[in-house]
């Protein structure tokens, strides 16, 4: 399973992560991982309660998207560049 | 006619009673493994962690279709559930819009403000376990009410009828039962659930309630659709709860860890590893959709697969020394709830009832001991549910 690897990252980047409701099945499993980050909305679908990461929640929002039964989160290295 | 091949005979039966109740049986070779299902119909077993992910991530391939002739049954008696249909029985996209309609119940949310009345249930049925002294069963006071008391709130049915609920589907769940006895307790329990349905909706804010006012009002559901739901929840949250329950008090006073269960900052990782240990729902079933390959094995379209949970739970590669119980592990990545579209939807519910319970329980009976040894509880027949039939204790 392709994960982003963090080898070679410094913790201080920030880290992105997007979730896709559509894909959720609302199991909540995330919520318990990190339940700042993560939240649901009332239809029971993953919400994201921040945009932009601190890097020191790196491995918090790697193991959230590894844990996810339905794939339905993503972590990437940096934040969306401003539009 | 399924046509076994000589190779088939030869390869090992599963399932298999457990000799010990929260110790996988079979010693299944890993990742994927040849067996014979109760039929004597071969199929694949898998075993390995991340194989079983895989297998339970990719729904397309491997379809959890009850009414397929293709679906294996892991016991007789389960050959009648294939005409409920229910969304554990289904696949996406049928699936994932039933299940939609239910999630709002279990948000984590939810759950958290179900905690003081789960913590009053528990606390009530433990005065009663206080009351009847040294000697009584654990099962039939404690470990079953617990989970079917919470579920008849979560659903909004009255508490006086709890007893009814918890004798019918003990009826479904228990491994002695015939297939008649079961369509019965089944019968019983839609007829019930059909009349109380229509009292619901108009504003209540019980889930039945909710979904009345969201969903069949809307169209969305028919009544007679939303009876198979209510018995679902019912059904896969009660027995699994309660045994999950039960093996993690035998469990706990095995290894001499109750005061680690006490203690509310701990509990939620004894939890866990009670979870990966007793793994209660051992086997999932599936079949084959295409012709497809696993961790190197050739799988046909129409074969039986089964996702060995709790063999993927001893797996050593993720679980180093897998058979030692350590709450310090702090892994989630049991799969002791599924994997996938599939994954249990009341696990976060499961998790608060059983850290509540056991944190009270070891709270207010510190010196809790078995009263028999655990080769005396009685194990559950293989396929079903596993658990133990009584738990006698003292203190
Ligand atoms: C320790 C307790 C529990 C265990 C071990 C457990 C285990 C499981 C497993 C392994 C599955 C996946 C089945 C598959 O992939 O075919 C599942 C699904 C399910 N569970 Fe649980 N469960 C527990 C508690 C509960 C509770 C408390 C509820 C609800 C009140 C519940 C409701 C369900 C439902 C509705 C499904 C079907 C989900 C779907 O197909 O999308 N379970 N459970
Ligand atoms: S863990 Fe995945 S499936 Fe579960 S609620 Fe979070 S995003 Fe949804």
């Amino acid at each position: 399973m392709c994960r982003v690897s963090n080898a070679f990252r410094s913790p201080g980047d920030p880290v992105h992560v997007n979730v896709d409701a559509a894909r959720c099945v609302g199991a909540g499993q995330c919520v318990r991982t990190d339940p700042t980050v993560f939240g649901q909305s009332d239809e029971g679908t993953v919400r994201l309660l921040r945009g932009s990461l601190p890097g020191s929640l790196r491995s918090v929002v790697t193991e959230a998207a590894a844990l996810c039964p339905a794939q339905a989160i993503t972590v990437t290295g940096t934040a969306d560049p401003p539009h | 006619m399924i046509e076994i091949p000589s190779a088939a005979t030869a390869s090992p039966q599963y399932p298999q009673r457990r000799a010990c109740p929260y110790r996988p049986a079979g010693g299944y070779e890993r990742p994927v493994t040849r067996v014979r299902l109760y039929d004597g119909r071969p199929a694949w077993l898998v075993t390995g962690h991340e194989t079983a992910r895989q297998v339970l991530l990719d729904a397309a391939t491997f379809s959890s279709d009850r009414q397929h002739p293709a679906f294996p049954a892991l016991a007789a008696r389960f050959e009648a559930a294939r005409a409920v249909r229910n969304f554990i029985g289904m696949d996406p996209p049928e699936h994932t819009a039933q299940r939609r309609m239910l999630i709002s119940g279990f948000t984590a949310k939810r759950v958290a403000t179900l905690r003081p009345a789960i913590t009053e249930i528990v606390d009530s049925l433990l005065d009663e376990v206080v009351r009847r002294g040294p000697g009584v069963d654990l099962v039939a006071t404690f470990t079953l009410p617990v989970p079917s008391v919470v579920i008849c709130r979560l659903l909004g049915v009255p508490y006086a009828d709890h007893e009814f609920f918890e004798h019918q589907s003990r009826r479904i769940a228990a491994g002695t039962s015939t297939a008649a006895e079961s369509a019965d307790a089944f019968g019983q329990l839609k007829r019930y659930l059909l009349g109380l349905i229509e009292t619901k909706g108009r504003g209540g804010e019980d889930m039945l309630d909710v979904l009345v006012d969201e969903q069949v009002a809307t169209g969305t559901v028919t009544t007679p659709d939303l009876v198979d739901l209510a018995l679902l929840l019912l059904v896969a949250g009660h027995d699994t709860t309660a045994s999950t329950l039960a093996l993690g008090v035998a469990l706990l006073l095995e290894q001499d860890a109750g005061a680690v269960a006490a203690d509310p900052t701990r509990v939620g990782a004894v939890v866990e590893e009670i979870l990966r240990h007793t793994a209660v729902a051992d086997g999932v079933a599936r079949f084959a959709t295409r012709d497809t390959e696993v961790a190197g094995v050739r799988i046909a379209a129409g074969d039986a697969v089964v996702v060995a949970l709790s063999a993927a739970n001893r797996d050593p590669g993720p679980f180093p020394d897998p058979d030692r119980f350590d709450p310090r592990r702090g892994g989630r990545q049991h799969v002791t709830f599924g994997h996938g579209p599939h994954q249990c939807i009341g696990a976060n519910l499961a998790r608060a009832e059983l850290e509540i319970a056991l944190s009270r329980l070891f709270t207010r009976l510190p010196t809790l001991a078995l009263a028999v040894p655990v080769e005396e509880l009685g194990g559950k027949e293989a396929g079903g549910v596993q658990g133990v039939q009584r738990l006698p204790v003292t203190w």
